[in-house]
C-alpha cells in the first residue's frame, strides 16, 4: 500500500531525459563500491554535475531504483538545492523502509525552511528509532539554528541513541536547555554518553554544571575519563 | 667429569668449550617447484632454495680420537637435517653419525623447518669407540616469525591498480609513475571487478634468515573483486600466498587497517597496530585467528587503536610513519589533528574559493568551512575523544615523545549515508605510500592532492601542499598525486589504493 503510495506520487515526475544522450547516460550511470562495501558513489565528477539535479531526483523516486543505488544518489543531492523538489521527494517520509528513510533525513537541509519543517515534524516522531536517531544527527549538524526544538524535544525521546544526538546538538549550537532533561544521559551506564553529555552543557551554558547537584557524584565518577573532562571545564 | 677434563685438556681443544650459534632459518612453507604442494610436504624438491645451513666447525672434529664419533641427535620434531641433499633426521629422537670431512674442513649441513616461529634443539654427541658420551652440546634451531613489513625497510615495488571507464585513474597512475619509475607497476582494475582497493586485499609480510628470504602474501577474507590478485600475478616459488582466518568480513578485515610502527626500545621489528570500531556491546576488529597468529609470534605485538570516529574504520586513514634520519628514533609519527587544521584555514584569506570543495563538500569557500560552527564542534568532539587518545597510545606502547610528532592539518566530516561516522574533508594526506630509500633515511612520500586552492590546474599554487611541504623532515620528497574521484570521494586515498613490497628484516642481524 505504501509502496503503491510512493508510485502515485511520483506519477507526475516525467522522464527529464528525454532523447537527450548525456542525460540518459546519467540517468543509468551506476555507482561504484566505495572502500566501505556497503556504501556506493558515482565517482564520475560529470555525473555529480549540479545540472543534474532533477535527472537524480527522478531516479530516486522510481520504484525500481535499487537501495543502493539510492543511496549513491542521496550522497550527490545531499549537496544541491531541493527546494524546487521537496513536494516529491517528501513522499520518502513514508517510505517501508526505516534505512531509507534514515538516509533521506540527509537531504533535509537542502529543502526550504518550510519543507524542513514539515518534514522534520514527520520524521521526528518515526516508529523506528533509526529514523529518529537521523534526525537529531542531521539537526544537530546543519539545521540547529534553524530548528532548536527538534533538538530540545529529542532530548525526551525514550531511546538513550536519540537523546544522545540531541544534546550533542544542543551543545555544538549553543541552546541553552534544561540539565533536568539531560539527567538520565548523564546517569547514563555508557561512560562516552556522560562525556558527551557533560560536554554540550557546558557548551551551551558554560559553568553551569558545577552549580547543579549531580556535579558532586559526576567528580567522583568510577570512570577516569568522565573524570578528566569535568576536570576540563572545572580544573582543580 | 675429571675424565672428561683430562680429555679436553689433552687434546687442547677449545671448540668443545664454547657454544655453537643457533642456527635461524625459514619456514619451508613455499612452492618452489609449482606442484602445488607446501614443500615441507614434499620431501626436498631440486628447486628448493629455502633450506638454512648448520656447520660444525673442523675444530670438533680434530678433538675426535681415531675411533671416536660425532653424533648429531635431533631432540624435538618440526625440522629436518640434510647431509649433501640426503635426508638424516626426520623428527625427534633421529640421529645419525656425523661423515669426518676432510681434514681442516668445516661439515656443512642443511636444515629445513616445517612451521614459522618454532624452535627445537640437536645434541651433538662425542662418543669414544664403545658409544661413551665423553662430551655434549646443545644447539638451538630456530624458524623465524612471520615479520610485517614497517615504513623504514627500504621500498622495492609499489602496485596499485590502473583503468579507464568505470574507474579513471589515469592522473592517479601518472602521478606513481613519474615518482617512482620502474618501482611502480599497475594491474588492470576492469579484471578485477573494478576493485582499486589493493591495500585492503593483501598485507607482504616475510621470513627472512641469513640463507633464505620467503615473501608472504597474507590475504585478507575481505574477498572483493582483488581477491584473486595474489595468485595471478604474485604467488609462486617464495612468495605463497596465505590466509588466516575465514567467515563474513567486516570493514576492519582490510588490511589498510593492519599496520606496523617502526622499531623502538624493546620491540626491534616495530609493532603491529590496527582498529577496533565498537558498536553497542560490540566490537568489530581483525579476524582472530590472524590477530592469534601476530600475537603468537611476539617479535612484532599488536596494540589497537580506537577508529570508532571512522566510517570506513583504517588506522591507514589518519596516522602514519615516515623516516626522519635527523631523530634518534629514525623517524616520526604524522597524526591527523583537528587543532591544527583550523589553525592553518583560520589563517587563510576566508573568501578564497576552493572549486573541488564547492561541488562535492558544499564550501564554495575556506570562510564557509571555518563558519561552520556544527563542522568545528565535531571536529573538537574528534580531536578530544580519538586523536588525542592515539596520541596517549602511541607515547605509552611505543614511547615516543612530543619530538616524535608531525601534527598534520586535517579536518574531518561526516560521510553521507553513514549514519554520522566520518571521513576526512579534505584528502588525507596521512593516507600516503612511504616509498623509503635504500638506506632508510628517507622516503619518496606520494600523497593526495587536497586541491586547497583556487586554480585547480595549478598544484604549485596550493596553500595546503606548501605547508604540509614545510613540515616534513628532509630527505623526504613530497609528490601530490589526484586521488579526488576514484577515491577521496569513495571515501579512500592513495595509501588504500596501493601496496608497497619491502626489503624484509633480515632477523639474524637484528639478533
Amino acid at each position: 500500500m505504501i509502496a503503491l503510495f510512493i508510485s502515485l506520487a511520483v506519477a507526475d515526475i516525467s522522464n527529464p531525459c528525454h532523447t537527450d544522450m548525456a542525460c540518459l547516460d546519467v540517468l543509468h550511470a551506476e555507482p561504484s563500491q566505495t572502500r566501505n562495501p556497503e556504501l556506493y558513489r558515482f565517482a564520475d565528477p560529470g555525473v555529480r554535475d549540479v545540472q543534474w539535479t532533477s535527472v537524480h531526483v527522478y531516479r530516486l523516486l522510481q520504484v525500481d531504483t535499487e537501495p543502493h543505488v539510492q543511496r549513491a544518489l542521496m550522497a550527490i543531492l545531499q549537496h544541491n538545492d531541493l527546494s524546487a523538489f521537496e513536494t516529491d521527494l517528501l513522499s520518502f517520509t513514508d517510505h517501508p523502509d526505516a534505512t531509507l528513510r534514515a538516509d533521506f533525513v540527509e537531504l533535509i537541509p537542502q529543502f526550504s525552511v518550510l519543507g524542513q519543517s514539515t518534514t522534520l515534524n514527520a520524521l521526528s516522531m518515526d516508529e523506528s528509532v533509526l529514523v529518529r536517531e537521523s534526525v537529531q544527527r542531521v539537526v544537530a549538524r546543519h539545521l540547529g539554528k534553524e530548528h532548536p526544538q527538534i533538538l530540545l524535544n529529542g532530548l525526551l525521546d525514550p531511546q538513550e541513541i536519540v537523546r544522545i544526538q540531541a544534546v550533542k546538538g544542543l551543545g555544538w549550537n549553543g541552546i541553552p536547555f534544561s540539565i533536568e532533561d539531560a539527567l538520565p544521559l548523564l546517569q547514563s551506564a555508557n561512560p562516552r554518553v556522560r562525556i558527551t553529555t557533560i560536554r554540550a552543557i557546558e557548551r551551551a551554558m558554560p559553568q553551569s554544571l558545577g552549580k547543579h547537584p549531580i556535579f558532586e557524584s559526576l567528580t567522583n565518577d568510577p570512570d577516569n575519563k568522565v573524570q578528566r573532562e569535568i576536570q576540563r571545564f572545572y580544573p582543580q | 667429569m675429571t675424565v672428561l677434563y683430562l680429555l679436553l685438556a689433552c687434546n687442547n681443544n677449545t671448540a668443545w668449550e664454547t657454544t655453537l650459534p643457533p642456527v635461524i632459518g625459514v619456514a619451508n612453507i613455499d612452492d618452489d617447484n609449482g606442484n602445488g604442494k607446501n614443500d615441507w610436504e614434499d620431501n626436498a624438491p631440486d628447486e628448493e632454495n629455502d633450506f638454512s645451513t648448520f656447520t660444525v666447525p673442523a675444530d670438533m672434529f680434530n678433538a675426535l680420537k681415531s675411533k671416536h664419533s660425532l653424533v648429531l641427535r635431533q631432540d624435538d620434531d618440526g625440522f629436518r637435517i640434510y647431509e649433501s641433499g640426503t635426508l638424516k633426521t626426520n623428527s625427534a629422537d633421529d640421529f645419525f653419525t656425523l661423515p669426518k670431512p676432510d681434514k681442516g674442513e668445516d661439515l656443512v649441513l642443511e636444515v629445513e623447518f616445517e612451521s614459522i616461529n618454532a624452535s627445537g634443539e640437536v645434541t651433538l654427541e662425542w662418543q669414544n669407540q664403545n658409544k661413551d658420551i665423553l662430551q655434549e652440546m646443545t644447539i638451538e634451531f630456530t624458524s623465524v616469525p612471520m615479520l610485517l613489513n614497517h615504513h623504514l625497510q627500504p621500498m622495492e615495488q609499489v602496485y596499485a591498480m590502473a583503468g579507464s571507464g568505470f574507474v579513471n585513474n589515469q592522473q592517479f597512475i601518472r602521478g606513481f609513475e613519474e615518482a617512482l619509475g620502474e618501482q611502480f607497476t599497475s594491474y588492470p582494475v576492469r579484471d578485477y571487478d573494478w576493485d582499486v582497493w589493493l591495500q585492503d586485499e593483501v598485507e607482504f609480510a616475510n621470513l627472512s634468515s641469513d640463507d633464505a628470504r620467503i615473501d608472504i602474501i597474507i590475504d585478507s577474507i575481505r574477498d572483493r573483486g582483488l581477491d584473486d590478485l595474489p595468485e595471478d600475478y604474485w604467488e609462486g616459488p617464495d612468495i605463497p600466498v596465505k590466509t588466516w582466518g575465514r567467515g563474513q568480513a567486516n570493514s576492519q578485515d582490510s588490511f589498510g587497517n593492519l599496520e606496523v610502527a617502526p622499531p623502538v626500545d624493546g620491540y626491534p621489528f616495530g609493532r603491529i597496530y590496527y582498529g577496533d570500531w565498537y558498536y553497542g556491546g560490540s566490537v568489530d576488529t581483525i579476524t582472530e585467528p590472524l590477530v592469534s597468529q601476530m600475537t603468537s609470534y611476539g617479535a612484532q605485538e599488536p596494540f589497537t587503536l580506537d577508529v570508532t570516529f571512522l566510517c570506513v574504520g583504517h588506522v591507514d586513514e589518519y596516522l602514519t610513519f615516515i623516516p626522519d634520519a635527523s631523530s634518534p628514533k629514525g623517524f616520526k609519527l604524522l597524526l591527523s589533528d583537528v587543532n591544527a587544521g583550523y589553525e592553518f584555514l583560520d589563517s587563510l584569506d576566508p573568501n578564497m574559493s576552493l572549486g573541488k570543495y564547492d561541488l562535492d563538500k558544499g564550501y564554495p569557500t575556506v570562510g564557509s568551512i571555518t563558519s561552520d560552527t556544527a563542522l568545528r564542534r565535531l571536529n573538537e568532539d574528534i580531536q578530544l575523544d580519538y586523536i588525542e587518545p592515539t596520541w596517549e597510545t602511541m607515547k605509552s606502547e611505543l614511547g615516543l615523545t612530543d619530538d616524535d610528532l608531525i601534527r598534520i592539518p586535517m579536518l574531518f566530516e561526516e560521510a553521507p549515508q553513514c549514519g554520522g561516522y566520518t571521513a576526512t574533508l579534505i584528502p588525507s594526506t596521512l593516507n600516503m605510500v612511504v616509498a623509503t630509500n635504500a638506506d632508510g633515511t628517507g622516503a619518496d612520500l606520494i600523497m593526495p592532492d587536497p586541491y586547497f586552492r583556487e586554480s585547480i590546474g595549478n598544484q604549485d599554487s596550493d596553500v595546503f601542499i606548501q605547508h604540509v611541504n614545510g613540515l616534513l623532515p628532509e630527505g623526504n620528497t613530497p609528490h601530490w598525486v589526484d586521488d579526488w574521484n576514484d577515491y577521496h570521494m569513495m571515501l579512500g586515498e592513495v595509501h588504500c589504493g596501493s601496496n608497497t613490497k619491502r626489503t624484509p628484516i633480515n632477523i639474524s642481524e637484528v639478533q
